[in-house]
Order: structure tokens, then C-alpha cells, then sequence
């Protein structure tokens, strides 16, 4: 027996795949390329601040100071929770937050200085929301998510040879069988991976709306009852102490689950009558973000959430970040994680050039694709420069140069020159942002952390230049 | 540990023989091959699983297979190295405006696929989710995972169609019989 698909089924596949593809094409783009970054944000967040040294070993007394000094800076109140990250091992810092106010905590408890990633900030953020407000922002991510999953779903009917070209990669002069090859192979290969970002990105902006539906089904309407199910129910207490004993919270969980990671303490109701800790504790044999152990503000245990032995259900939504960002086992899982998204950022790519090849001609969509692709990292590479030798905003930055880097792309008429230009730039550039990084922060610079970002920067750029090289070899001559 | 090593090489050793079988012409080698490489993957995961229990060792077994499919696709490329002249193609100035008409249906295409899925596909999932016999949570979780699926089903159709009135009707019609199902009873 043999599975077939009909040549109309194809054919109307490929038209609807080229129709979303072109329709999301670029904010695509956008999302797959700096999610691919994301995926190491931690990494990039110690890269910024260097000279905050990494340390693992806080002291459930030395965050308790911290707290402390933090609440007595704040005059004693705060409008919304306190929340402490604590160190692990990809991120081994502490910080402390309320109210927007960030702050790094030294090993010793002490508040060292306020906590800026506008680098970070800017990959992260075009990621999650586009550089939009939030909530519209993260919605729109989200609808890419869907949009993702019916590339997939499109991909694979109008893949008429899928197992005949199973393994198919040719190499050589002719471009666009190249590409269409590695848009085909990556694809195919990479479908469970592809199919699980698509359909957890769509959790994070939109899930919301559907546990309305589910609200007014299950719930009568009711969303606390249905938030109490999946999220735990929250707790009544009164007459608590003004500063919570998070020491002791710390130091029980330690003894209580010694198999699990506390990754975060967040001071609910902070500063009012009714405050209580909560303290997520990451279990590591599980997908799930952690698990949420409940203390009252003199550090008494209460109960916890119940993730990591609630319902399969409740388990796989609590699961969806860590999957989504390969937050999960070695260090190593980032870097494959990262090579999974890259070439998602690939496809992306190569989809919307196979179809501009398809056009037999070309025209200013040629020239602002080609600006919109190689800008993009350039425009990230230009407003990190920035910040990191003048401190100017990176989001207004980024956003200048990526225009001006398309109105110079619709200038150009001959795309291969500015092909070739925008290679050289983005190679060079980032050569100079791997020294400028390494002068600026000298000599906190010569962590292994910030090294290793360093080196990479300079790899790219030798594979950017390598790309480059194998073009002018093809006679990409201008 | 060594249950890793071996995971990683079972699934390796599965793309082998899915290559192999790929490559061959005889009929009878190819499903002994294919059947093998299925084998072998299973394998593998049980190892994956077995070393990291169920949920990082799917996610594992699924990313290995990836990266290593890909690094054999990459080992095993054909390198073409006739002569192929670089045509460039005719630059045409400025751009060509769509006609009205096909203005209007990219529109409603592009809202059918982000708003009338989106509805069509939240309210089918939820009832047909909540017909299941599981508890209320799970119901809610398989719904999270699956909404995404119809939904891109319904963006797919709504785009491959040659009459865009019959998607758009179908996934009318299914919106409005999901929601007078969850809230008129």
C-alpha cells in the first residue's frame, strides 16, 4: 500500500504554503532569527554585565541581607510583588526586582548596582513582542505560531517527493536547487522540533483566550476556579510579619527537596498584611518551569502548587517555556537548541527567496528582502556597538539603522552588490563588536563566559566571510 | 551515561540504514532496511527514556535525531559542478500594484487565516476536548496543544482553495455551531 497525494492536493498545498509564507514572511523572519539568540539570553545577560562576577555560592542569609537592604531602600513599600532570581548554573548571579527596579545581589548580600541588559532586552523583546506593547505584541507572536503550524501542515502536502529526496542535498552553481534542497531537507527533518515551537509559541500570547472558552464551559464563567485548577488556588493570610523570614523559607526547602533547584523566591502581596513567599523549586528530571512551594512571611512551610505531581495536563502546560526555549538539561541542549532554530531561520529565509527566484524577474521586493535579512543582524550588531561605547537606547537604534539599511537596499539597483556589501559589513562588524566588547569591559572581559561570546562573534564573522568568498567564487563578480 | 552513548548511537545507525535503504534500488532491501532503522529509533528512545526518564528523554531522542539526519543529509551532499552560467534576471522598476479584486481576497484571506480559524479552531476545541471522559486540567492541556493544529488546518485551507467562499463558509458554520453547542446548553 502506498500513500499518495493527489497533483491538485500539491499544487493547491504549495500555492497556500507561498501565500502564508509570503504573508508572514518577514515578521517570520524576525521571530525565528532572535528567538534563535534568546535561546541563549542568559548567556548574553552575563556578556553585558561581566564584571558582575558569577558566583553559585549565596547563602540563604546572604539573600535574606538583600532582601532586606532592598525593602529599606524602597522605604518599605511596594506596589507590586518582590520577586529574587537566584543563582544557577546558567545563570549564577542573583537579582532582586519590584516595580521595574532590577537590582544584582553580591554573594555577600549586598545590593551591587541595578541590573541593565538593553542588548539582551532588544533581541528578547522583538522575540516575544515584535518591540510592541506587550500584550499586542505577544499576540501577534503567538498568531505567527499558528501561522507556523499551517506552513507545516502545508510544507508536507506539497512535498510531492518527500521520501524520494529524503536525503538530497546538491551543491554547487545552481543556487536555487541548493536552496530549495536545504528549505526541503531542514524542514523535513526537523518537523517534531519545528511543530513543537509552533505549537508552544502560541500558548504564551493566546492561550488565554481559549481558557475563557474553557471558563465558560467548565466553569461557569468562573476564571479564579478554572486559574485555581490549573495554576493552584491562592492563599487567605492575615497579620503577617512586615519583613518576611525568606532565610528560613530557603533553608527548609533545602532540607524539604534537596533533589531540586530553587530558582526564584517571589514575595506575594509584597509589603502588606497579607504577604506570603512563594518559592519555585525546579525539579530536575521534569520539563515543568518548577514547582511552587507556599511559605507564610515568617518562613513556615504551607503547601505546594502540586506541579510536579499533578495531572499529566497540568504538567504539560507548566512545561511549554522550557520546551519552547530548550531551557532544559546540559548547557549543550542550548547550543543544539540554538543550531534547531537557526535553521528555522533558514527555512524562513530560503522559502521567500525560492519564490522570488520563481518570479523571472526582479524588483524593489528583491532589494528590501535582501535588506530586511542581512539588516536585520546588522542592525542588532549597530545598536549594541552603540550602547556599548555611548549608552544610546538600542531599540531606537536598531530600528533607525534597519530602515536606513532598507532605503539604501532600493537604492542600489544591482542586489549582488548589495548582496556582497551587506556581507562585508555584517562580517566586519562583528569582528569590531567582539573587540569593542572585550576593550570596553577589560579586564572583566576575561570571564569564560564573555570569551567564549567573543570568540563566537568571530567565528560568524569568518563564516559570514566564508559565505561571502564561496559567492565571488560562483561569479558573483560586481 | 553509557545508555546515552548508546541511544546516540542507535539512532545514528537508524539514519544509516535509512540512507542505505534510500540509495538502494532493491525492493526487498529497502523494507528490511526501513524496518530495521524503525527498530532502531524506537530503540533509541527506550535507551533516551530509560536514561532521562520520559519527558527530557523524548526531547532529547527527537533533537539527536534532527542534528544527526541533518549532519548525514550535509556528509552525503551531491556536489554538482557542471558549469551552470548565473543568469540575472531583468530588474524592474518600482512595484506592480495588485487589481482590486485581488486585493480584496488577500484580505479576507488574511483574515479568514488569523481570525475566523483562530475562532472556528478555539471553539471546535473545546468541544470536542470537553466530550472527552478526562479530568477538566487535562482537557484544557491536550485543548493548548491541539488548538494550534486546527488552526493552521483551517489558515491551510482557507489559502490552498480555489473558491474561498467554501472555507470560509465551512469554518463559519463551524464557529457557529461550536459556540451555540458550549453556550446553549
Amino acid at each position: 500500500m502506498s500513500i499518495s497525494i493527489s497533483p491538485s492536493a500539491n499544487k493547491s498545498a504549495l500555492k497556500s504554503h507561498a501565500w502564508l509564507g509570503l504573508a508572514v514572511s518577514v515578521l517570520m523572519y524576525w521571530v525565528c532569527f532572535s528567538g534563535t539568540l534568546s535561546v541563549f539570553s542568559q548567556e548574553l545577560l552575563r556578556w553585558e554585565q561581566p564584571h558582575i562576577a558569577d558566583n553559585l555560592d549565596y547563602t540563604p542569609g546572604s539573600i535574606q541581607n538583600a532582601y532586606e537592604r532592598f525593602l529599606t531602600m524602597k522605604e518599605g513599600q511596594t506596589q507590586g510583588n518582590i520577586v529574587i532570581r537566584l543563582p544557577t548554573h546558567d545563570l549564577p548571579r542573583a537579582r532582586i526586582s519590584a516595580d521595574g527596579e532590577y537590582w544584582n545581589i553580591s554573594p555577600t548580600g549586598e545590593l551591587s548596582e541595578p541590573s541593565t541588559t538593553p542588548i539582551t532586552d532588544l533581541i528578547v523583546d522583538l522575540h516575544t513582542a515584535l518591540h510592541l506593547p506587550e500584550d499586542i505584541g505577544m499576540m501577534a507572536v503567538s498568531v505567527l505560531g499558528a501561522i507556523l503550524s499551517a506552513l507545516i501542515i502545508s510544507g508536507i502536502v506539497a512535498h510531492r517527493r518527500i521520501f524520494k529526496d529524503a536525503f538530497r542535498l546538491r551543491t554547487g552553481n545552481n543556487e536555487q536547487l541548493t536552496q530549495g534542497d536545504l528549505h526541503n531537507r531542514m524542514s523535513v527533518w526537523g518537523l517534531p522540533f519545528h511543530l513543537m515551537i509552533a505549537l508552544t509559541g502560541v500558548y504564551f500570547g493566546l492561550a488565554s483566550f481559549l481558557t475563557s472558552i474553557y471558563a465558560d464551559t467548565l466553569y461557569e464563567g468562573n476564571k479564579l476556579d478554572l486559574f485555581a485548577d490549573i495554576y493552584g488556588s491562592s492563599i487567605q493570610l492575615e497579620h503577617q510579619p512586615a519583613i518576611a523570614n525568606i532565610e528560613k523559607a530557603l533553608t527548609d526547602i533545602m532540607k524539604m527537596e534537596p533533589n531540586t533547584q530553587p530558582i526564584f523566591v517571589t514575595l506575594e502581596n509584597a509589603t502588606k498584611d497579607n504577604q506570603y513567599i512563594l518559592l519555585g523549586s525546579q525539579h530536575l528530571d521534569k520539563l515543568i518551569y518548577s514547582e511552587q512551594y507556599r511559605f507564610d512571611a515568617s518562613g513556615q512551610y504551607i503547601d505546594k502548587v502540586g506541579y510536579s505531581d499533578g495531572d499529566a495536563g497540568q504538567q504539560a502546560i507548566f512545561s511549554v517555556y522550557r520546551i519552547h526555549f530548550g531551557h532544559f538539561g546540559p548547557e549543550a541542549m542550548k547550543i543544539f537548541f540554538g543550531l534547531m532554530g537557526f535553521a528555522l531561520t533558514i527555512i524562513s529565509v530560503t522559502g521567500i527567496n525560492l519564490w522570488l527566484a520563481k518570479r523571472a524577474k526582479q524588483d524593489a521586493l528583491n532589494q528590501l528582502w535582501l535588506g530586511f535579512v542581512w539588516g536585520t543582524p546588522i542592525a542588532f550588531i549597530w545598536a549594541a556597538l552603540l550602547e556599548l561605547t555611548l549608552a544610546l537606547p538600542t531599540k531606537p537604534v536598531f530600528w533607525v539603522t534597519l530602515t536606513a539599511i532598507l532605503i539604501a537596499s532600493l537604492m542600489q539597483k544591482v542586489l549582488m552588490k548589495t548582496h556582497l556589501v551587506l556581507l562585508n559589513c555584517l562580517a566586519a562588524l562583528l569582528v569590531v563588536l567582539a573587540i569593542t566588547h572585550f576593550a570596553v569591559h577589560y579586564p572583566s572581559s576575561l570571564v569564560m563566559n564573555s570569551l567564549i561570546i567573543d570568540s563566537a562573534f568571530i567565528v560568524f564573522a569568518l563564516c559570514v566571510w566564508r559565505y561571502l568568498y564561496s559567492r565571488l567564487k560562483k561569479g558573483w563578480n560586481i | 551515561m553509557l545508555l546515552s552513548i548508546a541511544a546516540f548511537l542507535g539512532s545514528a545507525l537508524a539514519i544509516g540504514l535509512f540512507y542505505r535503504a534510500w540509495q538502494s534500488t532493491q525492493i526487498a532491501f529497502k523494507r528490511i532496511a526501513k524496518l530495521s532503522a524503525l527498530l532502531l529509533m524506537l530503540a533509541s528512545l527506550s535507551l533516551w527514556v530509560t536514561e532521562y526518564g520520559p519527558e527530557l528523554g523524548t526531547c532529547y531522542a527527537v533533537v539527536a535525531f534532527s542534528l544527526q539526519a541533518w549532519s548525514w543529509i550535509y556528509l552525503a551532499r551531491q556536489r554538482i559542478s557542471k558549469d551552470i552560467k548565473r543568469v540575472d534576471l531583468p530588474f524592474a522598476s518600482g512595484l506592480t500594484t495588485p487589481s482590486t479584486a485581488i486585493a480584496f481576497n488577500a484580505l479576507v484571506k488574511l483574515l479568514g487565516s488569523v481570525f475566523l480559524s483562530a475562532i472556528c479552531a478555539m471553539l471546535v476545541t473545546v468541544v470536542w476536548t470537553t466530550a472527552l471522559s478526562m479530568s477538566k486540567v487535562n482537557q484544557i492541556a491536550l485543548g493548548i496543544y491541539t488548538m494550534p493544529l486546527l488552526w493552521g488546518c483551517g489558515a491551510y485551507w482557507l489559502c490552498a482553495d480555489s473558491k474561498l467562499w467554501r472555507p470560509v463558509g465551512v469554518l463559519s458554520v463551524l464557529s457557529a455551531l461550536s459556540y451555540f453547542y458550549l453556550y446553549s446548553i
